[in-house]
């Protein structure tokens, strides 16, 4: 199969932010420490992409970026990837009123205006990485459990579920090997695109002042350089371009597994 | 019959959104209920309250009551328009609220203006030629702007435009030393607005863009668009008067369902640009744990997505009567 190299750069550039966040501490300085060098534009001696208001380092806040902005996109779909197959297949295998009460729920969920609600609750609950996860996850999967319940609903009745179901298969055992694997295509698929969709509500977060407090987070970095537009850009630029390239680069392969699986 | 049918479907729909915006109170409450330490605290903000005030509204919300009666007094009280007071501002939350209305109005509406307008002429202009010069520059722009944080694009918008070349103010809704009269001062708006419109727009100009290129793509492959062009309809007619009047409806539910992100967005943008709007309100409630403000804002912006859900789908029904 022929890879488009949108797709291989987008990759690429994946494989390279994790590394970036894997081996952070060894391709950069200390990213919280900061010095009397505030303010330097990029090229600077030893500070090739500037520094900010506190002298600290952006090369190296950006790079230690990497760490939140993937575990909260990476954790955060999978949990919410989990919690719609469940909600979805659930509804999809036993109809009726659950059904009715799932959907009715997923409906209330997709309602709610995301972004809105992560900050009052993190605002309410007070920041930390593990809340703005538990958020975000809280609201990522109404889409993939309605999807998983069409598919569950339709292949209910497949000839090859019947097939396994007078072979004597249990309920549970026919949905978790007979039907998911059927609707997994999809699931990644979404999946993907949601951790560029978390990714970005992380950054809103953290622009909100509203990340972890402890730790240097691509939307964090933003909400200071806001006071510092007109003095130092690069404060702005740089993070910024980390996000969208990163996000960028999620939708894509997000795009490109839906072709492959749909071209199948 | 028709008519009879309509308002069935609009009863239907209602019987639908009632209780789902029921829910939305609800949830606002167990929000409140369940934050840590005293729920008082999210009812009155994180201030130096005068204990008789806090014990009032403990009465008023019957906090010392079982969960029920909490519910059902503090549905009641939304249901009457009453949000709460916001005790950092000395005024009821819906007033707060209702002062910086009009702000947001301007700044989504204009938004929405835009996008939908550029959006559908440029999506049609796509589908005339698909795989054209045109159709691949709009497609790489939609596909790189779902992945801009709007507000990022914002302080780019203000680098450039603000700080570079100087053209436009880069904060607040009118001059520093305060709207000039008459014409003057629509033009000092109007500056104001562009650019918080601009980076506000930039994602749904791309989406209602793609959609309407989508839809008119689909119609334009139908019988009736033959049938119009072998009767030697023009090309404009094809594709204004058949083409885009069928293709409208996938257009408006898409407008219609992204209000929610819209507002959500708005909250970004009037932070970046200083915009005295509900968004901005709700960053400074954040900002001074101003609780009972934040939660009225919350239930406003849920609200609006129910009701603009609701609009949306009569409209739909209204251009499409095959929806059932």
């Amino acid at each position: 199969m022929r890879v488009p190299p949108s797709v291989a750069l987008a990759a690429g550039w994946l494989a390279l932010t994790l590394l970036a966040a894997a081996f952070a501490p060894l391709l950069a300085m200390d990213p919280y420490a900061g010095g009397p060098d505030a303010l330097l534009p990029p090229l600077s001696p030893g500070h090739w992409l500037g520094t900010d208001d506190l002298g600290r380092d952006i090369f190296a806040e950006t790079l230690f970026g990497t760490r939140v902005s993937l575990t909260v996109g990476v954790t955060t779909a999978l949990a919410g990837a989990v919690i719609g197959v469940a909600v979805g297949a659930t509804a999809g295998w036993l109809g009726g009123v659950a059904d009715a009460a799932l959907m009715r729920l997923t409906e209330l969920f997709q309602t709610l205006p995301r972004f809105v609600l992560a900050l009052v609750v993190i605002a309410l609950f007070g920041p930390g990485l593990v809340k703005v996860i538990f958020v975000i996850a809280a609201l990522a999967w109404p889409q993939t459990a309605r999807v998983v319940r069409a598919s569950v609903a339709t292949l209910r009745a497949a000839p090859f579920v019947d097939a396994a179901r007078v072979g004597g298969m249990p309920g549970a055992a026919l949905v978790l090997l007979e039907i998911l694997p059927n609707v997994a295509g999809p699931v990644v698929v979404l999946a993907a695109l949601d951790v560029a969709t978390a990714i970005l509500l992380e950054a809103g977060l953290g622009f909100f002042g509203l990340g972890d407090p402890n730790l240097v987070s691509w939307g964090a970095m933003l909400n200071e350089a806001q006071q510092y537009l007109r003095g130092a850009w690069w404060m702005a630029v740089f993070p910024g371009c980390a996000i969208a390239v990163t996000v960028l680069a999620f939708n894509r392969l997000g795009d490109a597994l839906n072709a492959a699986s749909g071209a199948r | 019959m028709r008519a009879a049918s309509i308002g069935l479907f609009v009863l239907r729909r209602l019987a639908h959104a009632i209780p789902l915006l029921l829910c939305v109170i609800v949830l606002n409450y167990a929000l409140i209920a369940s934050t840590p330490g005293d729920p008082v605290t999210a009812l009155v903000g994180d201030f130096p309250a005068p204990a008789d005030y806090k014990a009032q509204i403990r009465r008023e919300y019957g906090l010392d009551r079982p969960v029920p009666v909490q519910v059902a007094r503090y549905l009641g009280r939304v249901l009457q328009g009453d949000l709460g007071y916001s005790f950092a501002n000395r005024q009821t939350v819906l007033s707060l609220i209702a002062g910086r209305l009009a702000a947001t109005l301007a700044l989504t509406g204009t938004a929405l203006g835009v996008s939908a307008l550029l959006g559908v002429g440029l999506g049609v202009l796509c589908a005339r030629r698909p795989g054209g010069a045109l159709d691949r520059t709009v497609t790489g722009l939609a596909t790189a702007s779902y992945a801009l944080p709007e507000f990022w694009v914002g302080q780019m918008l203000i680098l450039v435009f603000a700080i570079w070349l100087g053209w436009l103010p880069s904060q607040g809704a009118h001059a520093i030393r305060g709207a000039p009269a008459g014409w003057a001062g629509i033009a000092d708006g109007l500056r104001h607005l562009l650019l918080p419109a601009l980076a506000l727009s930039l994602r749904y100009l791309a989406l209602i863009a793609r959609i309407t290129r989508g839809a008119m793509l689909q119609v334009l492959s139908a019988d009736f668009i033959l049938a119009a062009r072998a009767r030697g309809a023009g090309e404009r007619a094809v594709l204004l008067g058949h083409a885009l009047r069928n293709a409208a409806a996938p257009v408006i539910t898409v407008i219609g369902f992204n209000l929610g992100f819209i507002l959500a967005g708005s909250a970004l943008i009037e932070t970046v640009f200083g915009w005295p709007g509900i968004g901005r309100l709700l960053f400074e409630s954040i900002s001074s744990r101003d609780y009972p403000t934040m939660m009225g804002i919350m239930l406003i912006v849920s609200a609006s997505v129910v009701l603009a859900n609701l609009a949306t789908d009569i409209l739909h029904r209204m251009l499409d009567p095959r929806i059932g």
